[in-house]
């Protein structure tokens, strides 16, 4: 047929179109097909690459007919196992809802295999239900060497004779790893210090709020949870307590100025010498200016930091901050007792 | 005279007893002299149970520090914010298992570079499902006062625990909430993809797969595979997680840094080995990821479309062609400029030439 040069590509563009899209609505693995198998769902337990994997097949007729076969096309790439290693049954394991056994699927007589094809003696089937059967050994079925998306097979039920009559194709996908090998020689570990048990203010007055005046109270983690860490601290008094005195300078969040009466802790630094991670301070506690500014701590835990990764060395180092009005009762014993607690995320 | 020595012996006996038990008292409640530094492992601590069994698990803590350590091990409730991603730990609270644990040392004592093996119980009725997590904090036994003035600092470790109970009728379930790039439109990679989970079953998940970087959604051979969840991270029951996956792989990419004081800036970085990887137009990126439902893959999915346009170097590319068109222009319309004036002249010089031969004739 001899066409405009324009008319032909308009028609090669329209067909590539109507190729594309009917590609595109192959799902995964449950695949919906017009006056066809429906619900076809081929399940594969095993989707590492390289892996013997059982399964479950399941598929929803839709021409009546009298089946006597089903026959299911794995895709390219995975290894077919010769008839003596396929074995099948029919217990319901986690089968779509409504799903029932596949009348009459045996393996005697022992399915036929050509190439990517294996093909099962079965029983007739009801238009409209669904069914399934699973397959039960592990060299049945081999999974690609190489991972893959969009990998296609297909199902069909044959009449008597094995003359097709319905069919349907499946998509799947072989996964560089399912899952996660921990290592028995280099074990989980997380390790939590602290560098002090005590942090002094000295004295404070009112001209301006002070800081802890000695070695500054430093939680230091070293992790290689790939996950990473989480942080929190409380105290025993929300707030600065005096006995002597009977008053607490009470714990507040915010930054500290003059005129005021309160007491904050901060984060004074964030270090790390490796890992994969990157530690964050949690809003409120970043005082690394520092400009007195902190978090009020209460007898609740509350997140300090976190790290999202491997730490070496990750040093988290918090600062204590007071300021005091001209009325805040004098007394030599005000003091806290902060809590600090560290673990590896999950 | 031997009744004396008798009871003198026994007095002394007594008395070296009291006096031992004395100091092991005083050990135990003396404020401790070295700073906290404890080592765990397995952190966190993953098993599976069997209902109406006996389960045993270690756990093992190493004094890292240079004083000796009087411990002691509780068990903690926490919960997963899923809005945040972080983990609100009640260290007041007793978790929901903690009567069907049993530690074999409540109370233990570790010596300097030493490593002490915590075994704990776990009694898990018949009718008890379906998963269970919760965090186990080792502290000090005698917390620290605060001295007459300013702060004790007190650390404790804590170490999460998930089990999952072994019932043919647990509920494994995970769907994909959403699965986005984090853009639409990119110049260069990198481009990052996240996909949020979220667990609708009772027990814990740990999902695995591959995000498949292709060109269009059957296209057989990727162009890149990513992993899901690379951290191997957990999911419990209830809660949402996000899990996020790079694709930076290219002839231009942007390359990021991190400078000494912790800021981050990327640069533009040209692979010429990789020339045949110049990324452009639109790509899909295909999820397949899978938990496991009593020993099978189940497979949960999702796409994602995003483009990537060079836009500064094809700007940068057409200028340049449209310089040497507007060259190419110019020059030929300076020359065909000259060459009239040339021809015109050649006419003139031709034409005064004829004027002058007729003028002489």
């Amino acid at each position: 047929m001899n066409l405009p040069k324009g008319k032909k590509l308009l028609r090669i563009a329209s067909a590539s179109v109507l190729a594309s899209s009917s590609i595109l609505s192959l799902g995964f693995a449950s695949l919906a097909h017009a006056s066809n198998l429906s619900n076809v769902e081929v399940r594969f337990d095993n989707m590492k690459v390289s892996a013997g994997t059982t399964g479950t097949i399941c598929a929803k007729p839709a021409t009546a007919g009298t089946e006597a076969f089903v026959a299911i096309t794995f895709p390219t790439g995975f290894t077919v196992g010769a008839a003596g290693t396929w074995a099948v049954n029919t217990t319901n394991l986690a089968w779509p809802t409504g799903a029932i056994a596949w009348p009459g699927i045996t393996t005697t007589p022992a399915p036929t295999v050509s190439s990517q094809t294996v093909t099962f003696t079965a029983g007739d089937l009801t238009v409209g239900t669904l069914y399934c059967f699973n397959w039960t050994g592990t060299t049945s079925v081999t999974e690609p060497v190489t991972n893959g998306n969009s990998e296609l097979g297909s199902v069909t039920t044959q009449l008597a004779g094995n003359t097709p009559l319905d069919s349907s194709p499946y998509a799947t996908a072989t996964l560089t790893d399912n899952t996660v090998v921990v290592t028995a020689t280099v074990p989980p570990l997380f390790q939590m210090s602290m560098n002090v048990n005590s942090d002094a203010l000295g004295t404070i007055n009112t001209l301006n709020p002070v800081s802890s005046s000695g070695t500054k109270p430093a939680v230091t983690i070293n992790t290689n949870a790939k996950n990473g860490w989480q942080l929190w601290g409380n105290d025993n008094n929300t707030g600065l307590k005096s006995t002597q005195a009977n008053y607490t300078i009470a714990s507040h969040t915010g930054t500290l100025a003059t005129g005021q009466e309160f007491y904050n802790t901060g984060v004074f630094s964030k270090t790390q010498v490796g890992g994969a991670g990157t530690i964050s301070i949690v809003a409120g506690w970043d005082d690394t200016t520092p400009n007195f500014t902190g978090t009020g701590l209460t007898t609740s835990l509350q997140t300090i930091a976190t790290s999202n990764g491997t730490t070496d060395t990750g040093v988290v180092t918090l600062i204590n901050n007071a300021v005091i009005k001209a009325t805040t009762p004098a007394a030599t014993d005000y003091s806290d007792t902060q809590n600090y607690v560290a673990a590896a995320l999950f | 005279m031997k009744q004396w020595k008798v009871t003198t012996a026994t007095l002394i006996v007594v008395g070296l007893i009291l006096s031992s038990l004395s100091a092991i008292a005083h050990a135990a409640n003396s404020a401790p002299v070295g700073t906290f530094n404890l080592q765990v492992t397995p952190s966190p601590l993953v098993e599976t149970v069997k209902p109406g069994t006996k389960t045993t698990l270690q756990l093992k803590i190493r004094n890292v520090g240079t004083g000796t350590e009087n411990l002691k091990i509780v068990p903690r409730s926490f919960r997963y914010d899923s809005a945040t991603g972080k983990v609100q730990l009640d260290d007041k609270t007793p978790p929901q298992i903690a009567s069907w644990l049993t530690f074999a040392a409540p109370t233990f004592t570790i010596q300097p570079g030493q490593w002490f093996t915590e075994q704990i119980a776990v009694n898990i009725p018949k009718t008890a499902g379906f998963s269970y997590s919760f965090a186990l904090e080792i502290s000090r036994q005698k917390i620290l006062q605060a001295p007459t003035a300013g702060h004790a600092i007190n650390g404790s470790v804590a170490v999460f625990a998930l089990l999952n109970v072994d019932r043919p009728d647990a509920k494994s379930e995970l769907k994909v909430v959403n699965f986005t790039a984090d853009k639409k439109l990119y110049e260069y990679p990198p481009v990052t993809l996240a996909v949020r989970f979220n667990n609708t079953g009772n027990t814990i998940l740990q999902p695995s797969g591959n995000i498949f970087v292709q060109r269009g959604v059957t296209a057989k051979t990727p162009m890149a595979t990513l992993a899901v969840n690379a951290k191997d991270s957990y999911i419990l029951p209830g809660t949402q997680r996000s899990m996020s996956a790079t694709w930076n792989s290219g002839f231009a990419t942007y390359q990021s840094t991190t400078n000494s004081n912790g800021s981050v800036t990327k640069h533009l970085v040209v692979d010429w080995q990789k020339f045949a990887q110049f990324r452009i137009g639109k790509y899909t990126a295909s999820l397949v990821a899978v938990y496991n439902d009593n020993g099978r893959d189940v497979p949960v999915q999702g796409t994602v479309t995003f483009w990537i346009i060079p836009w500064r170097a094809i700007i940068g590319a057409l200028l340049v062609i449209a310089l040497l068109v507007w060259f190419v222009r110019w020059r030929g319309k300076r020359r065909t400029e000259k060459a009239v004036k040339r021809a015109l002249a050649a006419q003139a010089a031709a034409q005064k030439k004829t004027e002058a031969e007729k003028k002489g004739a």
